[in-house]
């Protein structure tokens, strides 16, 4: 794996780094734009790369810090938000598309809500399917801050879709 | 004993061991409360996870796989001789000062069309798999260069002329070739290339012209042994842009030259 084209090794992972782009910016166009960044970025830098170490997790660190560093201030507010623009599941139809469209929506919407850093874990954990550990090494945070801000991204994703749970997170 | 949420997400998560799984799964059996609790929030984070799976499982927009394939393998960081693609000059410009702008780190790539972004992959592909040419690493230079006045002959490095658009990087068999830039002129479209050898201890710098013929004709080449970098000072790079003012060159924006790369260099 080591020895393959790095850039090969990096395309492997667009789509997952695509999809936590999303998640961190809600807004498709702006995410490819932050990924396309951060891989040339990675690959500027690819000698700190540890080969021993998670090509995936160092990837979603960079897609993360430039997100931080570079485009967090252009990020539009959550009302202006494109999130109707984030593919739809195909294969679906009637009542229950619509039914369906207008959860995943809301979804989203409360993901959108969420303050960055539960959001970026969420993503990691929740819908990558990271461990605590893989996301504390992606993110280069405690453990422990791993799971308080995922308690607290899934409690209030639960509230607002009306699944709440109760408060003993914090 | 109470159940928190934390706990209920870890064991969600696969995140308790076997020991905590086992209490915490019996004390469920007697806490209607916590059961439904973990039910919402397993309900939840499936709609999470649903919420983004047709983002992963969309293509990959092409341009942005391009941008990847067009930036240089962090491999090769040490060769020499590769610069950045220059932007296209402005309406009515003949200034040569943009091909004077060389590689250094942090340089970007702009993005492509769609079109261009698959002639480019498609290259890189068919240049891959070619079969190693006649000249190896440890032949004699001069077998290796390009001489002016003759026909490219290396089959691979036709193909990378014929295919790639400038910017890209290719390896070949017989070394690497950088697309710097194509240009308009009195004798048909022409190409700058640079090239180091496999071993990366020769590199040169040749501007080849597209005849009347399906060939490219060099009409300028001068190789010398690799130096880390050429600095824009150098000779070889005036001599080059020489050639191309004698020749009334005026580069092409993306927009020409893939409609040039599309049209096998026929206009």
């Amino acid at each position: 794996m080591t020895d393959a084209d790095p850039r090969a090794q990096i395309v492997s992972l667009l789509p997952r780094l695509r999809r936590f782009a999303c998640g961190l910016t809600h807004d498709p166009p702006l995410a490819d734009d932050l990924v396309q960044t951060a891989c040339l970025k990675a690959l500027e830098r690819w000698h700190q790369w540890q080969p021993d170490t998670s090509l995936a997790s160092w990837m979603f660190r960079i897609v993360q810090t430039t997100w931080i560093d570079d485009y967090r201030s252009r990020q539009r507010r959550p009302e202006d938000t494109v999130i109707d623009d984030l593919p739809e599941a195909v294969g679906e139809d009637g009542r229950e598309l619509v039914e369906r469209r207008s959860e995943l929506r809301a979804v989203r919407l409360a993901i959108a809500a969420l303050p960055d850093d539960q959001r970026a874990v969420l993503m990691l954990v929740t819908v990558d399917g990271l461990s605590y550990q893989e996301a504390a090494q992606a993110l280069n945070i405690p453990l422990g801050t791993v799971m308080s801000r995922l308690s607290r991204a899934r409690i209030r994703l639960a509230d607002q879709l009306g699944h709440a749970g109760n408060r003993h997170a914090d | 004993m109470p159940i928190d949420d934390p706990t209920l997400i870890a064991y969600l998560d696969g995140q308790l061991d076997d020991a905590a799984c086992a209490r915490l799964e019996a004390a469920l059996q007697t806490d209607a409360d916590a059961s439904a609790r973990l039910d919402r929030l397993a309900r939840s984070a499936d709609l999470a996870r649903r919420s983004f799976g047709p983002v992963l499982e969309e293509p990959v927009p092409p341009r942005l796989i391009d941008a990847i394939w067009r930036a240089p393998d962090p491999r090769q960081r040490a060769d020499a001789g590769a610069r950045q693609r220059p932007e296209p000059a402005s309406s009515g410009s003949a200034g040569w000062g943009w091909v004077r702008s060389w590689w250094s780190q942090g340089t970007r790539w702009p993005a492509v069309a769609a079109g261009g972004a698959l002639a480019s992959l498609a290259s890189l592909v068919a240049v891959l798999t070619w079969p190693a040419g006649p000249w190896q690493a440890g032949d004699a230079p001069e077998r290796w260069a390009l001489q002016t006045g003759t026909t490219v002959s290396d089959a691979a490095l036709q193909r990378v002329l014929d295919t790639a658009a400038s910017g890209s990087r290719l390896q070949t068999p017989q070394g690497m070739t950088s697309l710097v830039a194509s240009f308009e002129t009195t004798a048909g479209p022409c190409r700058e290339i640079g090239r180091t050898t496999a071993d990366g201890g020769q590199s040169e710098l040749a501007v080849v012209c597209r005849t009347g013929s399906d060939r490219w004709q060099v009409v300028f080449a001068e190789a010398g042994a690799s130096a880390g970098y050429v600095t824009a000072s150098s000779q070889r790079q005036e001599r080059a842009d020489a050639v191309l003012e004698k020749l009334n060159a005026r580069p092409l924006d993306d927009a020409a030259e893939q409609a040039l790369l599309g049209s096998g260099w026929r206009r």
